[in-house]
């Protein structure tokens, strides 16, 4: 449910230039024609539990297309490292190999798909060995010269390897905070899209008191706690927390429809 | 409800079959996708072929015999395209490729890094093409260039583009020596391409005479690749090896396999003396284009000769052969006074 929805309230965010200029200037710099070939850039995506990291992320996949490869994790009782990740998400993997360092023929490939961005969500996921993230550090270097220069959007919650990676790549290596707050303007549209939807679904009249949103207004809201926030009560007013999921996609066709 | 599922995966550009691409090709890729690996987990229960579908599609192709769905005509083959492909998969059981001898499994390994960087691009996977597979074509149709050989045991994995695209990329002296090859024998590879062109118009034309036509040539390149013919262990062939014989294999079954297993070199110069042999490349070419090996054959009769000279039974097999199978599209007549 969360990402679904955090999705959608992502999707109305930017269109109240939620991010501001930061978002342009961060766009402007993903942007494929833009990106210098030689100029291979890490880039950590940082900012507070549930202001939507995550849904960032997916937002620029979505937005590079073809450009960009989304890298995640897979079970495995070999432990595999981040660069065999990289390789099966390129789909370039097979089931014998174990990877160390990014070979020739995944160059290649990258040069041939023409492929810009590598996107990592919670790097932690890929760590294998207790080494402080040495590991994990060289494996982010060797991705990021990939095929002549990729540019990596990273997300983690272990500061020792956003700090290694900051200390090792001085040059390349870049933060970016995502603030992740909204404004009375952005909460009013957001519930009200939720709740007109909730509201056809379930046949009953779900509203949220004018209190609330000033209350609301006067400090500033996470999405992760506002889509919580009508998570919870989305499932009192309805009480069908078993076919919640089910209900939730018509709920979140609706609204895209 | 499944099949539209399916639909909106078939519909992605990736997903789509690649112009040329062999079915076990575009299969593996398909089975890449995790929509179609979910559809064959949910069709598993109560399935068509009950006990081989929690396989993939690739996987139960190299369960049922060996057999190649790119190019026979089969029931599982129809039972395991239909709920899967849907309606599209009347297209792929047309033997449409047929006409033309086919390397089998085992031996493919043929491929043009030209067509698979292009492909790449739209596919984002590597590809190989069903033509790759055919003995008379061991140049490129697209692009002109003769085919790269990776070793036998790369070829025929089961993820075996893949695997072939990274064999290419991880053997540069493989590849660099490919290049001097084809470098050093540029001349002779045209008129051999020539060839390659000529005879595909001929298989194109009257399908009565089609087949008559594709036997003659297959019994030529046959008598030219057998073991102990010059061509056996011709420059290129040292260069770029041919699958080596097992060790008690017996004259009979060499002259048939060989022909299979040799390098795209070593049947694009087969081809080379097949146009010889039939008249269609003349004697001042040969000159021009041959390398100064001296026992290579300058001549239609030279070549004959050889044949001749290297074992007279597989002469006298290739003169019975070509009585059959001669006709008004394509008649060959070995010389008097031999055999």
């Amino acid at each position: 449910m969360s990402t679904h929805a955090k999705e959608f309230a992502l999707k109305k965010i930017n269109d109240y230039h939620f991010f501001g200029e930061d978002y342009h200037w961060f766009s402007n710099v993903l942007n494929p024609q833009s990106i210098d070939k030689n100029c291979t850039k890490i880039y950590h995506i940082d900012g507070l539990p549930g202001s939507g990291i995550s849904t960032f992320l997916r937002a620029q996949k979505e937005l590079l297309g073809d450009a960009a490869v989304d890298v995640e994790y897979i079970f495995s009782m070999n432990e595999l490292t981040l660069i065999d990740h990289f390789s099966a998400a390129l789909g370039l993997r097979s089931p014998h190999e174990r990877l160390t360092t990014v070979p020739q023929y995944i160059n290649e490939y990258i040069k041939c798909v023409g492929l810009k961005v590598v996107i990592i969500d919670d790097v932690d996921r890929f760590v294998t060995k207790p080494d402080r993230g040495q590991s994990i550090v060289k494996a982010l270097q060797a991705i990021c010269t990939a095929g002549s220069g990729l540019v990596v959007l990273y997300s983690t919650r272990n500061c020792m390897i956003s700090s290694l990676a900051s200390r090792v790549s001085v040059d390349n290596h870049q933060e970016f905070w995502i603030k992740g707050f909204l404004n009375a303007a952005d909460i009013s549209a957001v519930v009200k899209d939720f709740l007109n939807a909730a509201n056809v679904i379930c046949k009953q009249d779900l509203r949220i008191a004018n209190a609330c949103y000033l209350q609301a207004a006067s400090g500033r809201v996470l999405i992760g706690d506002l889509v919580t926030l009508l998570k919870s009560v989305y499932t009192y007013a309805t009480r069908l927390e078993m076919e919640e999921i089910r209900l939730e996609n018509k709920l979140l066709d609706f609204l895209h429809a | 409800m499944r099949r539209l599922r399916f639909k909106s995966v078939g519909s992605h550009e990736k997903a789509r079959c690649y112009g040329g691409e062999s079915l076990s090709s575009w299969c593996f890729r398909l089975a890449q996708f995790p929509e179609v690996q979910q559809y064959l987990l949910a069709k598993s229960t109560p399935g068509i072929i009950s006990s081989m579908t929690h396989l993939s599609i690739l996987e139960f192709e190299q369960s049922c015999n060996n057999a190649d769905f790119d190019f026979i005509y089969d029931e599982p083959r129809k039972l395991m395209l239909m709920p899967i492909i849907g309606g599209n998969y009347r297209k792929f059981l047309v033997p449409s490729v047929c006409i033309q001898p086919v390397i089998p499994w085992q031996y493919r390994r043929s491929y043009c890094c030209s067509c698979i960087s292009e492909a790449l691009r739209v596919t984002r996977a590597p590809i190989l093409k069903s033509s790759w597979r055919n003995v008379f074509e061991p140049f490129c149709i697209k692009h002109g260039e003769l085919l790269r050989d990776a070793p036998p045991h790369v070829g025929r994995l089961l993820d075996g583009p893949r695997a072939i695209f990274k064999w290419h990329h991880m053997s540069p002296n493989e590849c660099s020596s490919h290049e001097e090859y084809t470098l050093q024998w540029a001349a002779f590879l045209r008129s051999a391409e020539k060839v390659q062109r000529r005879i595909k118009r001929l298989l194109s034309g009257d399908e009565a005479n089609v087949l008559d036509v594709s036997n003659t040539i297959l019994a030529l390149m046959r008598a030219l690749l057998n073991p102990g013919a010059f061509l056996y262990d011709h420059l290129g062939a040292r260069r770029l090896p041919d699958i080596e014989a097992s060790q008690y294999e017996t004259m009979n079954i060499s002259l048939r396999l060989q022909v299979f297993r040799s390098s795209s070199a070593s049947r694009a110069r087969a081809l080379f003396y097949v146009g010889v042999v039939l008249g269609w490349i003349k004697e001042k070419e040969i000159e021009k284009v041959s390398g100064d090996n001296y026992y290579a054959p300058k001549s239609a009769s030279d070549v004959w000769g050889s044949i001749w000279e290297a074992d007279s039974k597989v002469y006298a097999w290739l003169r019975s052969n070509l009585h059959i199978h001669q006709n008004n599209a394509l008649r060959v007549s070995l010389p008097n006074g031999r055999g």
